[in-house]
């Protein structure tokens, strides 16, 4: 018998003991663990939506349906197209101020072989996109051509797999990474593939444009404004000078989503506190009463010839390692969730979600881990006062 | 070693109302001298003030007043860790009522005390001989929920035992023992008097006077040497 060893037998065998206590410590994991990584998944999808948009403004037909369409696409990725007319970025050309100008060309499939659902395909231009590119060549650095296309991480298609769009069939030569928002659900090819697919559609009989010509239309525009110049001058300078458009500047549009987001943040704040304050007094209470009921035990380890140092010792061994024990458990299984079903949670939120990435969960899992086993650690030490605090001769007379 | 409790007494504070605090004892100021070699007995009815007594003689209660003296060695002078390491190489408490570790077998229960302040001695040979002359021999495996009051009891003693003490208590030891038993545990005690250790018994039991050397008797906190 390894005296080192009693601590552990007296986890191990004191199952109803160690089972309230790891459950009191699993809550306390769970709510700190998992609120982090919710608010942290939340503020990423937000940054990772910015970092995508790219632009300072973004141009879109002046009809009350293409702002939320684009809201729709970005946040929730739902498929959706509108049309301007091209002679647009000739007005443009007429605003002091712009620095880069990109259109970009919107169609939805009626189906592809990859997926169940439609597929929003994005066209952007070779020549002058600023936007996509960049983010673009994180997954293939040549220039596209033609038939070739670029999926979002959600499709369940690999790079060198043939995907047949509107009957055309397409080389996809690259897959993006998550950005944990509606662009995850979206294919990316040139501005002119998606006028082609136009025509193909055409021909197909399905309609998508009334009268004009695919070769005249785009869906929005995204500009960049030169600098020392105000972006919402700017804005006001296209909405006032040119019609059937809206200017909305990048970030005013996503105002609303991070305004919720915000909230949604500050809400699990205050709860991750409350339950943390809450279960760390259970815990706390629970330790108190738990070394009031092992009074006997103690003074019967003092009688043995056990010191106050030593008892106290063994009494925050014991809580160290249901503290780390606890936490273990509670971020496997929180993790375990939390991972397994991020496609659902995001998909219920209808907000930019994108979980953090192996480094930032390691931070967060060694976070949790010392703070939990450090709580375990101080409740036991508050025990192990109240134990050597009291004669051992009182106790055994009682 | 020789044990000289002198003067010492257990009081606390009665509080009678809100300005009237009175002074009570739970053990009157008492000289008592401990002799190697020797068994005493100290006998009372419950509520006298024995285990008391024990208990400050063992070094788990500190006195109000007074001193105890093992040898010249004054116990509530010394410093935690020092008397705690003392207590453990040379004194054999035997508590009353259950005082096993619940998570440890009988055999653990034996060895904790040993293996404590191990300086590399093997206890296991001295711990199956104790496990043996105690009737434990078909129970050493068992934890504490698994046996009876008797054998828990006679656990206690074993683990009191195993580090050959030099001095030995024994609050009720046979209090939940039958007469045979009762007879293996007084001479088992008895033997240890012999071996040049010195006894010190609290019991109730009258009948058990045949095998001290020494018998005081407790009468609400004041102790008198009755042979």
């Amino acid at each position: 018998m390894n005296i080192r060893k009693l601590p552990l037998k007296n986890i191990i065998l004191q199952k109803k003991r160690t089972a309230g206590l790891i459950i009191i410590l699993i809550v306390l994991t769970a709510s700190m663990f998992g609120g982090s990584i919710f608010i942290r998944s939340l503020n990423n999808g937000l940054d990772s939506l910015n970092q995508r948009l790219g632009s300072d403004i973004i141009l879109l037909p002046k009809d009350a349906e293409s702002e939320v369409d684009l809201k729709n696409l970005l946040l929730q990725g739902t498929p959706g197209y509108f049309y301007m007319d091209k002679s647009i970025l000739n007005e443009l050309e007429n605003i002091e101020g712009i620095d880069k100008i990109s259109p970009q060309y919107f169609l939805v499939s009626a189906n592809a072989d990859c997926c169940s659902v439609k597929v929003q395909i994005i066209g952007f231009d070779e020549k002058t996109d600023f936007t996509i590119k960049p983010w673009l060549h994180e997954s293939y650095d040549r220039e596209l051509s033609d038939n070739e296309i670029i999926v979002g991480s959600s499709l369940s298609t690999r790079v060198g797999h043939k995907l047949k769009l509107y009957g055309v069939e397409f080389l996809v030569v690259g897959k993006l990474e998550k950005t944990g928002t509606g662009l995850d659900t979206a294919v990316y090819t040139t501005g002119d593939t998606v006028k082609n697919l136009i025509k193909a559609a055409e021909d197909k009989g399905i309609s998508i444009l009334s009268k004009q010509n695919p070769d005249d239309v785009i869906s929005s525009v995204y500009i960049n404004v030169k600098k020392g110049y105000d972006i919402d001058n700017i804005v006001s300078d296209i909405n006032l000078g040119i019609d059937g458009v809206k200017a909305v500047r990048s970030k005013t549009m996503m105002t609303s989503t991070a305004d919720r987001l915000k909230t949604i943040s500050f809400l699990i704040s205050i709860l991750i506190v409350t339950i943390w304050v809450f279960a760390a007094l259970i815990l706390i209470a629970a330790f108190y009463m738990i070394t009031g009921e092992r009074k006997r035990e103690f003074a019967v380890l003092r009688v043995i010839g056990y010191s106050k140092k030593a008892l106290g010792r063994l009494i925050l061994t014991e809580s160290v390692i249901l503290g780390a024990a606890g936490s273990v458990i509670g971020i496997v299984i929180t993790g375990t969730a939390m991972y397994s079903f991020n496609i659902l949670i995001n998909s219920k939120l209808d907000l930019p979600y994108l979980v953090p990435n192996a480094i930032s969960t390691a931070v967060y899992v060694l976070i949790t881990f010392i703070s939990v086993t450090f709580l375990g650690a101080v409740s036991g030490m508050i025990s192990a006062l109240r134990a050597v605090s009291v004669d051992t001769g009182k106790i055994l007379r009682e | 070693m020789v044990i000289n409790g002198k003067g010492i007494a257990v009081s606390y504070t009665k509080n009678a109302g809100k300005k009237i605090n009175s002074k009570s004892y739970a053990l009157k100021p008492v000289d008592i001298k401990i002799v190697p070699g020797e068994v005493s007995f100290i006998l009372g009815r419950s509520g006298s003030g024995k285990t008391t007594l024990l208990s400050v003689l063992a070094g788990l209660l500190k006195p109000s007043e007074g001193t105890v003296l093992y040898d010249a060695f004054d116990i509530y002078k010394e410093k935690d860790d020092d008397f705690s390491l003392f207590r453990n190489k040379n004194i054999g408490f035997i508590p009353q009522g259950q005082s096993l570790i619940q998570t440890l077998t009988v055999r653990e229960n034996i060895l904790l005390q040993a293996r404590l302040s191990d300086s590399g001695s093997d206890k296991s040979k001295k711990a199956d001989e104790l496990i043996n002359a105690l009737g434990l021999l078909d129970r050493a495996d068992y934890f504490p929920k698994e046996l009876s009051g008797g054998e828990i009891r006679r656990c206690a003693i074993a683990r009191a035992l195993i580090n050959d003490p030099k001095v030995i208590f024994a609050d009720e030891p046979t209090g939940d023992l039958d007469d045979d038993n009762t007879e293996i545990v007084f001479d088992l005690l008895r033997q240890k008097a012999k071996e040049g250790c010195a006894v010190v018994i609290v019991t109730h039991e009258e009948s058990a006077i045949r095998f001290a050397d020494a018998v005081y008797r407790m009468d609400a906190g004041s102790l008198k040497l009755s042979a």
